[in-house]
């Protein structure tokens, strides 16, 4: 069997994965619970009073939210892999995976992994304990924890200072136009973040460059759309 | 003088029983019986007042009601069944069920329902009646109406004791946008405040607005006369006294407000009292109002007008109108309990710590101000509950803060769905701004 690490290609980690499935078991995300609620509140509520703006606005963030909560996890010899309908499908190796809260949380890959509770989590626990990773992966290429997240998160914060400061010299800028700015930074903002960031993962059958991009178009899309609903 | 009573024997007597119940009977079903003979049948309140208390005559008696929904939420018939008169085609099918039984028809005053009595027999309705007169002349004949909008009448009567008057209140829906047809009033636009001047006790502010082209200002000028607050474990209690001067080039108008807050756990309460004054000695008008749960644009659950018959001094104006609350909540109170329903009671609630809280503000006034508690000539107040409206909670949702912000919250919550750990600050970004919005918006929107 071979080993997967880091470097390993995805095809690669299809072909030696075959056949080799220990489980399978689905998760929810315990800090994505909250913002759940509130959508599914907010869509129940924009419903009630049949705002259609509301009602846009709402499930713009609720797709997102139901889709990203829950995922599916499959263990398998030589790690897990965490399905998610549309954040794609990512690899850890077993010295990269670690459980809490006495089994109940499965923690993988750090700031860019995730915490989630498996639905069936002694199965989960049970499928995992005995294993012993037949060698630990290969350091992945010097990774910068910062440099993506710099990449995410200083765009749209330049943004949000420029519109400030635009409001505040009484600049007026068009809503079409700043939906649109919003929506471009934020699709290159999460693309290159994500391309950069030392995971590997995949939408469908794309490409991490090109599934970095789609991921980065639908959330800068929802940006353009929630900006043009807010401002209409 | 000896005077005989005629001889009656049993049989005579049972068969004039009978003879006096069936004639009975026949009188107080003729109307009915005559409706027998149409599909759409006009019937006055007293019928339909009889037809619905004797419900042993009309088990499957539906009541429909076909006005607005804003109508129907001041007052409607108990058991009303709402479908406005423009959606009763395409709802047609909801009240099927009730083809064969007999439906009471009203609105306003007649106009809508003879129209949807039509409707309805044309849909294959058998037994229509339609209320003439509508809700008005049922309200007129003083007979029970669903409602929490009141006028209230207060007379003082001797020293301590008063007498209040409380009716549903009749209101009129007309139409409240302008068309070609009417004269619409000139809007005032382009209004502006700049404060001019910001003292400790004081602040004088310049507005300036625009009326049909013309550019008018004036001055305001507030002044803090008085001020008190209180804080316990479970409310801030704040209370003001202001001197307002409006001027412009010409006049100027003076008035005075007592404003009296209360941030209580599980309520805010807000009494605010606009006095005129017309000499040194004695106000000549008062407008007090009184808001549970306050909120900017939130459905009113109940609206009670209050008038007074006779002057009374500041500190007399809010024990009456403690004593207005409490009757109001022993009405709110009977109808809940006699109908089990909840909203009446807690509405009962509400108007009690209404009345303790003006109680409280009686006596503030009486010891702290009396040199202000003079006599007030013509008094009127307006007492509300509101409540927290789904309408205002969406609105303050969307438009509450700034859409920049927005924007960074719903992306940070997007980044936080693609990497759900604790680690990631966006997901404490997103939710830092969810609680901010959900605890903002509650406040706003439900006075929590």
């Amino acid at each position: 069997m071979k080993k997967l690490s880091g470097v390993v290609t995805l095809t690669l980690l299809q072909e030696s994965s075959k056949g080799h499935v220990r489980s399978v078991t689905r998760g929810v995300y315990p800090i994505l619970v909250f913002p759940l609620f509130f959508s599914l509140f907010f869509f129940v509520m924009a419903i009630y009073v049949w705002n259609i703006v509301a009602i846009l606005i709402a499930l713009l963030w609720l797709i997102p939210m139901l889709f990203g909560s829950v995922a599916e996890i499959e263990v398998r010899d030589d790690g897990i892999i965490v399905k998610r309908i549309i954040f794609g499908t990512s690899y850890w190796n077993f010295d990269e995976i670690k459980f809490t809260a006495g089994g109940r949380i499965l923690e993988y890959g750090g700031l860019y992994g995730g915490w989630i509770m498996p639905f069936k989590w002694r199965k989960c626990v049970e499928a995992i304990k005995d294993f012993r990773q037949v060698a630990p992966s290969q350091p992945r290429r010097a990774p910068s924890k910062v440099r993506p997240l710099i990449y995410l998160l200083v765009p749209p914060i330049m943004l949000w200072i420029i519109g400030n400061l635009a409001g505040y010299f009484e600049f007026l800028i068009q809503p079409l136009a700043w939906a649109l700015l919003w929506g471009v930074t934020a699709t290159f903002s999460i693309a290159t973040s994500m391309y950069t960031a030392p995971i590997k993962f995949k939408v469908a059958s794309l490409g991490k460059a090109e599934s970095s991009s789609f991921i980065g178009s639908v959330i800068g899309t929802i940006m353009f759309f929630f900006y043009i609903l807010i401002t209409s | 003088m000896n005077y005989k009573l005629p001889v009656m024997t049993k049989r005579k007597v049972v068969k004039s029983t009978i003879l006096i119940a069936l004639m009975l009977t026949a009188l107080y079903m003729m109307p009915l019986a005559l409706a027998e003979s149409e599909t759409v049948q006009n019937i006055t309140v007293d019928t339909a007042y009889s037809m619905i208390h004797r419900n042993h005559f009309f088990p499957d008696l539906v009541i429909l009601d076909v006005r607005n929904q804003s109508e129907y939420n001041i007052n409607h018939l108990y058991g009303a069944v709402l479908v406005p008169l423009h959606e009763l085609e395409t709802r047609i099918g909801e009240l099927e069920e009730y083809a064969n039984n007999e439906i009471i028809v009203y609105c306003g005053s007649g106009g809508r329902s003879e129209i949807a009595s039509g409707i309805l027999a044309d849909n294959g309705f058998t037994k229509v009646y339609n209320m003439l007169g509508g809700i008005t002349a049922w309200i007129e004949a003083e007979y029970p109406v669903y409602t929490t909008y009141h006028n209230v009448t207060v007379d003082t009567i001797g020293r301590r004791g008063i007498h209040v008057e409380i009716e549903p209140l009749l209101v009129q829906m007309g139409c409240t946008s302008c068309n070609e047809n009417q004269e619409c009033p000139s809007e005032i636009t382009n209004i502006q405040s700049n404060v001019l001047e910001d003292g400790e006790d004081y602040t004088v502010t310049l507005v300036t607005y625009e009326l049909d082209g013309t550019l008018f200002e004036f001055t305001i000028t507030k002044s803090l006369l008085w001020s008190d607050s209180k804080h316990t474990y479970h409310a801030n209690k704040t209370a003001s006294f202001t001197l307002t001067e409006i001027a412009t080039e010409d006049t100027s108008i003076q008035f005075y407000s007592l404003n009296y807050v209360v941030q209580h756990v599980e309520y805010n309460l807000t009494i605010a009292t606009n006095l005129t004054p017309l000499n040194s000695e004695t106000y000549n008008s008062s407008f007090t109002a009184v808001n549970y749960a306050p909120a900017g644009q939130s459905e009113i659950l109940s609206l009670e007008l209050v008038e007074f018959n006779s002057s009374v001094t500041l500190s007399q104006l809010y024990t009456s109108l403690d004593k207005v609350a409490k009757k109001i909540g022993q009405v709110y109170m009977m109808d809940g309990l006699m109908n089990d329903d909840a909203t009446l009671i807690q509405l009962a609630q509400n108007y009690y710590k209404m009345a303790r809280e003006t109680r409280g503000l009686s006596w503030l006034v009486k010891s702290q101000l009396p040199e202000y508690d003079m006599t007030i000539l013509n008094s009127s107040a307006i007492l509300m509950d509101i409540w927290c409206d789904f309408d205002c909670v969406v609105d303050c949702l969307l438009y509450l803060v700034p859409p920049d912000i927005a924007a960074m919250c719903i992306y940070s919550c997007l980044i936080c769905a693609g990497f759900p750990a604790p680690f990631n600050p966006a997901c404490w970004i997103c939710i830092g701004c969810i609680t901010t919005y959900a605890i903002a918006c509650a406040y706003y929107c439900c006075g929590l």
